[in-house]
């Protein structure tokens, strides 16, 4: 069987079929000289409207003569060697017919050799997972080749789904009023300065959402939160999650504990003792972390803090800002796939530093790429001012779950109660 | 202190006007002398001296510069290409011997293929010779000094020339060659080209790297069929199957090997049970 190029050569030289399938086959598939004739058959066909098919003689004379006059002898040669196999021979209506699957094939072929390549060269890749992301991709894109999905939910539901979301709802009015109840998919930002209360933020909310997820997800077998832990340990959070979850202090937590009453209060006020499962993960790769979401299947996953995963197989050299942005990407794409709520933490840069209400750009590493990959972006500003330590402002930055009426970043100052771990509305 | 014209100025005036170049300086090894003819003369620059040169040329008529321009008639030509002229073919120190030894390259083939050895520059010398389309007598167009004692660098020197434009090829060194009866065997480097080439009824061409050019393929087109035997590392298994590609859009019949070891690593017996194993 021919090349690839040379079937693409044959196949193309008819304008009905260059005009349809140009631009699907991917160019690194393709040889240099085969993509210069490529791109030549293009212009003599924008050059000559008439014309339904490339005339041999006419385009080897155009070609040699005006659009590459400068070639050495050698290369007319190759050029004229390679245009006579292409112009003169036809293809079987088979391979005409399977065209499309077959450069699919090359494709995911040359990919496939590509990471071999590089896994026998050394590089830090799970080649088991790699290979699996392959062919999942590859059969996505010949069955999309086959059939194509076009959205076709009548508009009526769409607009009448839009208006009646049901969805996980935060504790915070001033954030239940800017944002939407949030769906499975949806991905957002946690972010504040080191020691702002983040870790705090997300005991106060989780635990009223934790509540939530029996009525929301009735036919989940096992309804609950997923943290992914790699901040500090583990443990910390969980007396955080009883005292955001009761409003108590530590010490009446203790109190609580040793009459015996935290732990069924404690699931009353959640659902279930295990409605929010923390996992550390410190030096996990994706890999892993990816592995627990599958498994677990939860219904919203946090991440604290994705910076800090190792993502294996990113290209060295990288730059931080680039390497943020595909792994915050990633980490959307885990929610959208495994069907989960995601929310993450991140810090803010020294440039938001006792600003009440940072700007979307002043996050730590990242002035477009962690922002452009999330929903939405919950900014948690703090004064440097002594008088005001127990005060926070709420920000939402960036707001693509906005509740039509309701302005997209509330700009709220709230109240910082550390001793009961939770955060309370001004008014 | 500015650097002598002797050392610098005839190779700079070979330069077509607005050219620059990096050729070797006799200060050492590599090519640390920057020469450039521009509007106002010809320059000089060693970055290892850290000295340079000036020769204005003063105004000059348009028709001088074409003139000039026309008689330098591609890039092989810009400068002489030119072995050392102290190689010597025997006596070699001990690590040149190793080198060629570890290759299989025999005394015989040392002769045949005129690779020398340098004193002056310690390092062995591969002649290039080619003979292009059209041209009347081949001609020599590169060669590659191997620096073979421990230390040494760079590890290849060779003049600056389009090096796409080169394929190392035995039969340039045999009297009358038909290629249309031969098959040919390419391979990344000059010896194992020498090595597989001395099979009978082979020509071994060497690509010179991993990039096959026009020149290659057109070079290729000539013979009855051709046996694509590269590295095994992944840059060359990525050029076998670059190559192929060519020669597929060219109707040219071809076959790839691969092995475990470079070619020039089997010996005699090896390479022509693979040989033979791949024609039948």
């Amino acid at each position: 069987m021919a090349s690839i190029d040379l079937t693409t050569l044959r196949i193309l030289r008819e304008r009905e079929h260059y005009d349809r399938l140009h631009n699907i086959v991917p160019p690194a598939l393709l040889d240099v000289v085969t993509a210069t004739i490529l791109s030549d058959y293009g212009r003599y066909f924008k050059e000559n409207p008439g014309e339904t098919r490339i005339d041999p003689a006419a385009f080897q004379s155009l070609f040699m003569g005006f659009w590459h006059p400068k070639l050495s002898p050698e290369q007319k040669m190759h050029y004229k060697m390679v245009l006579d196999q292409a112009l003169t021979e036809s293809v079987p209506k088979s391979i005409s017919d399977s065209f499309v699957t077959n450069v699919v094939e090359q494709d995911y072929a040359s990919r496939m050799a590509e990471l071999l390549s590089k896994y026998n060269e050394g590089n830090d890749i799970n080649i088991t997972r790699e290979i699996g992301r392959l062919i999942e991709s590859a059969t996505t894109d010949l069955q999309k080749k086959d059939k194509i999905n076009y959205v076709e939910d009548s508009i009526g539901d769409l607009l009448m789904a839009d208006e009646n979301v049901k969805g996980v709802r935060w504790r915070l009015r001033c954030l239940q009023e800017s944002l939407r109840p949030m769906i499975a998919g949806d991905f957002g930002l946690i972010c504040g300065r080191p020691d702002t209360g983040k870790t705090t933020f997300l005991t106060d909310q989780l635990t009223h959402m934790a509540s939530q997820l029996k009525t929301m997800y009735p036919n989940h077998p096992d309804p609950h939160i997923l943290w992914v832990n790699n901040e500090g340990p583990g443990r910390r959070i969980k007396p955080r999650l009883y005292q955001s979850a009761l409003q108590k202090s530590l010490a009446e937590c203790v109190t609580m504990h040793k009459a015996g009453k935290l732990v069924p209060a404690y699931t009353k006020a959640v659902g279930a003792i295990d409605a929010i499962r923390i996992i550390d993960v410190h030096g996990w790769s994706h890999y892993d972390v990816e592995d627990v979401i599958k498994d677990t299947r939860p219904c919203i996953v946090v991440f604290d803090m994705i910076d800090n995963i190792r993502f294996a197989g990113m290209a060295s050299g990288s730059r931080t800002d680039q390497a943020l942005e595909a792994m915050y990407q990633q980490a959307r794409e885990w929610c959208v796939k495994y069907n989960a709520i995601g929310l993450a933490t991140s810090q803010i840069s020294a440039e938001g530093d006792g600003m009440l209400f940072p700007g979307i750009s002043m996050l730590k590493d990242s002035k477009t790429g962690k922002q452009g990959a999330c929903d939405f972006q919950i900014m948690i500003g703090r004064s440097n001012d002594f008088n005001s330590e127990s005060l926070r402002g709420i920000g939402i930055v960036k707001n693509k779950l906005r509740v039509p009426g309701a302005p997209g970043d509330p700009r709220a100052e709230v109240f910082f109660d550390g001793n009961a771990a939770r955060y309370m509305d001004a008014d | 202190m500015a650097l002598p014209y002797s050392e610098w100025l005839e190779q700079a005036q070979r330069l077509k006007a607005g050219r620059s170049a990096r050729v070797p300086h006799l200060c050492g090894e590599g090519r640390t002398l920057i020469i450039e003819h521009n509007n106002e003369g010809f320059r000089s620059w060693c970055h290892r001296c850290n000295e340079g040169g000036f020769k204005p040329h003063g105004q000059r008529a348009l028709n001088k510069i074409i003139e000039q321009w026309n008689s330098a008639a591609g890039e092989h030509n810009d400068y002489n290409v030119q072995v050392p002229t102290d190689l010597i073919y025997d006596g070699w120190p001990w690590d040149a011997v190793l080198w060629v030894s570890k290759a299989n390259i025999t005394h015989r083939l040392i002769k045949r293929y005129g690779i020398g050895y340098s004193p002056r520059y310690g390092r062995v010398y591969l002649p290039v010779f080619s003979h292009p389309l059209g041209a009347a007598a081949r001609s020599l167009v590169y060669y590659q000094g191997r620096a073979v004692f421990s230390g040494q660098t760079p590890k290849y020197l060779g003049p600056s020339v389009n090096k796409n434009a080169l394929t190392y090829s035995t039969a340039n060194y045999e009297a009358e060659c038909q290629l249309g009866d031969k098959v040919a065997v390419v391979t990344e480097d000059i010896l194992s080209a020498i090595r597989v080439g001395d099979i009978p009824g082979t020509v071994g061409i060497a690509i010179m790297g991993t990039a096959p050019s026009s020149e290659h393929i057109t070079y290729l087109s000539q013979f009855k069929n051709v046996i694509i035997w590269l590295d095994p590392d992944g840059a060359g298994r990525k050029a076998a199957r670059k190559l192929s590609t060519k020669l597929d859009m060219i109707g040219q019949p071809f076959e790839v090997i691969h092995t475990q070891r470079d070619p020039k690593m089997h010996c005699k017996r090896e390479m022509k049970e693979i040989l033979w194993r791949q024609s039948t």
